[in-house]
């Protein structure tokens, strides 16, 4: 009878409504406030970032439920591309790598006493662009479905490489060391007692990593630890230029995001389209956006660059609606299109949600709270933003030596809390220096995330795949096509940079 | 001609690992070393690619000519390292910070985390010459947060320290 009731396939308003009440229950809905404020702030400061943000959060998803780990895991995502303009707009410093492209207009702005302005504007089309995603995801959970469900364990298979393979070739000029980055994350993910055979794997005899590295210390190893070193050894605040007034041209602003709202629906599907993408991610969609409104927008010509608040626009409608773009490889076919992504979707995994078939079928549901929480989180955040602008900003002008302890603390307590043992802190500290060292080498952490990850699902895939067809799976023309893509995928970047480079060899004037 | 650069020595451990893997997975079921065989021949693979090139720059690298900086992550998803933080005052930082992390490991270990966490705070700000009513502030909130909230609330089950397991 309850194996019947789970198969059942919710129709899509069902599931749509179930998706808002649960999100909507009292806890679900404070624990996205919760997500939504510690978000905000963390990610108004540069180098923390909301992959910081995630990893310090994450352990306390584990002891809640379903809808709540949602509300908490995805609200955190959702909102980290509005709050990283304050610092673009204001000091000139990007919050992350979705606001780089907001500083050519935004700190001009600022510069001539626009802040307000400019804030307000960036905030109100993040918003919007945030709406505009989830409505695109929305529309195409009917068209993906299907597709999904003909899919086999060959093409999933070949999808989870797929999604490491984009991260590691995408990551910049050094593609081969992006994808041998993210093989080793999937080596580290074979480590523990293998859940089909029983055999430990990579354990050394430890009795800790019978059950594998945990993916909580692992990722606040590489990703906090590394910012917190790099933070301290600057020497110097996120910013130490003074604040002015910013209550001044808010009403404005808010006013530009609408008097220019069919460019924010032209830059919010460049977002989408360039979130569909894995490995593209945020700092490709801001200057796609940029680049599009530069080129479309009358007289921007003149105007973008020196203060032109359609500029701002453009580019924060693009990098919140890319985040509905991302969300659809991500949930209908578990391929996580960057390291950020590969964090909710393993949280999601930990609170037992599997992206790909069953989240479009049984677990419906799940997938409609999500797209709820990316509406109403980016409403209430811009709302809050537009209400705290000066509180968050003052949060950029901490210093390292009050931000590093504080942070070091949180990580090891959140690391501890994974799994109650020290050893977990101790894997925590050792993952911090493989991750400043690959930072400092110029290897990308990303792809090892990604790897980590994806590593047990893809190894499934393999398993059942060679079972059911032997190595003729990869003959299979679903997973042949798939190959065929992967491969265009790791050699078309370095085909293209060398006739780029060959170009200009041969005619540097039409470089540009 | 140059000889190997010293990042070379982390490509080198790479191929080292992607070794192993290939090497651990060799004497298992098959079931347990497909994916392991997979994903360290491919590795190992790539790697060796990657090692090579390195080693043919370094061959062809004309030390009477400046080196040309190409910086390897552009257009990385992944913060850039700065010049700063590449300086030999940038590294000392950095080599304090971890200090600062071995430290916190030792303190953990030997007098747990309700002391060792709140202490770190507080010699670390105490240590970047913060006004001493802000640095016991501080220790005092972070050794709140800590029984209070991780503990108490939270039920986190903190290990004693090992001197408090000798002494008590």
């Amino acid at each position: 009878m309850q194996r019947a009731g789970v198969e059942i396939r919710m129709s899509m308003l069902d599931a749509a409504w179930a998706g808002l009440l649960g999100i909507m229950h009292w806890k679900a809905f404070l624990l996205m406030m919760v997500g939504i404020v510690i978000s905000s702030t963390l990610v108004a400061m540069p180098g923390v970032g909301s992959k910081t943000a995630i990893a310090l959060l994450l352990p306390f998803a584990f002891v809640l439920e379903k809808f709540e780990a949602v509300a908490l895991i995805v609200s955190i995502w959702a909102v980290s591309n509005t709050a990283n303009s304050i610092t673009a707009i204001m000091f000139s410093v990007p919050g992350g790598g979705g606001s780089q492209a907001t500083i050519m207009d935004g700190y001009p702005m600022a510069q001539r006493g626009e802040a307000a302005r400019a804030l307000a504007a960036a905030f109100t089309a993040s918003a919007l662009g945030g709406v505009i995603g989830a409505i695109v995801l929305l529309a195409a959970i009917p068209v993906v479905r299907p597709l999904v469900l003909l899919m086999g364990a060959p093409e999933f298979f070949m999808l989870t490489m797929m999604g490491v393979v984009m991260v590691g070739s995408l990551s910049g000029n050094a593609p081969l060391k992006g994808i041998a980055v993210g093989a080793l994350g999937l080596a580290i993910s074979m480590m523990g007692i293998h859940s089909l055979s029983g055999v430990p794997r990579y354990t050394f005899d430890s009795i800790y990593l019978f059950d594998g590295i945990g993916l909580v210390p692992l990722t606040i190893g590489l990703f906090a630890i590394p910012e917190l070193i790099f933070m301290a050894s600057r020497g110097q605040g996120v910013s130490n230029v003074e604040l002015g007034n910013l209550s001044e041209g808010r009403r404005q602003g808010i006013k530009d995001a609408f008097t220019h709202w069919w460019l924010v629906v032209r830059s919010a599907f460049v977002g989408v389209w360039v979130g569909i993408i894995p490995g593209l991610g945020s700092s490709v969609a801001d200057w796609f956006a940029y680049g599009h409104a530069r080129q479309t927008c009358k007289g921007a010509h003149e105007t973008f660059g020196k203060g032109d608040v359609r500029g701002v626009i453009a580019v924060d409608a693009a990098t919140n609606a890319k985040e509905g773009g991302a969300l659809i490889p991500t949930l209908a076919f578990g391929i996580p299109g960057s390291s950020t992504l590969a964090l909710i979707f393993g949280g999601l995994l930990i609170v037992g949600i599997k992206p790909g078939r069953e989240i479009l079928t049984t677990q419906l549901d799940v997938t409609f709270s999500i797209i709820w929480l990316l509406i109403i989180a980016s409403i209430i955040t811009t709302l809050l933003c537009l209400l705290f602008t000066r509180q968050l900003a003052m949060a950029t002008m901490l210093r390292p030596s009050v931000l590093v302890p504080v942070i070091l603390a949180m990580a090891v307590l959140g690391s501890f809390a994974n799994s109650n043992r020290i050893d977990d802190v101790v894997v925590m500290m050792g993952f911090g220096i493989v991750g400043y060292v690959l930072r400092a080498g110029g290897w990308p952490r990303p792809p090892l995330l990604l790897g980590v990850v994806l590593g047990p699902l893809a190894e499934n895939f393999l398993w059942t795949s060679f079972q059911v067809y032997g190595f003729g799976f990869l003959v299979r023309p679903g997973a042949l096509t798939l190959m065929v893509v992967l491969v265009v995928i790791v050699v078309y970047p370095s085909l293209m940079r060398r006739w780029y480079a060959s170009r200009n060899s041969r005619d540097p004037k039409g470089a540009n | 001609m140059s000889y190997l650069p010293i990042s070379s020595l982390l490509t080198l451990t790479l191929l080292v690992i992607f070794g192993y893997v290939v090497f651990e997975a060799a004497g298992q079921p098959m079931q347990a070393k497909l994916f392991p065989m997979t994903v360290g021949i491919l590795g190992f693979v790539l790697i060796s690619l990657q090692l090579g090139r390195e080693l043919w720059t370094a061959w062809t690298t004309d030390d009477t000519k400046p080196v040309e900086k190409i910086n390897q992550q552009d257009g990385a998803a992944d913060f850039a390292i700065t010049d700063v933080e590449q300086s030999r005052i940038g590294r000392l930082r950095a080599a304090e910070q971890f200090g600062w992390i071995a430290g916190l490991l030792a303190g953990l270990f030997l007098i747990g985390f309700y002391i060792a966490v709140p202490l770190m705070v507080g010699l670390y700000l105490w240590r970047h010459q913060e006004r001493p009513r802000f640095v016991l502030i501080m220790t005092v909130g972070t050794a709140v947060v800590v029984w209070g909230l991780f503990n108490q609330l939270l039920n986190l089950p903190f290990p004693q320290g090992l001197i408090q397991q000798w002494l008590f």
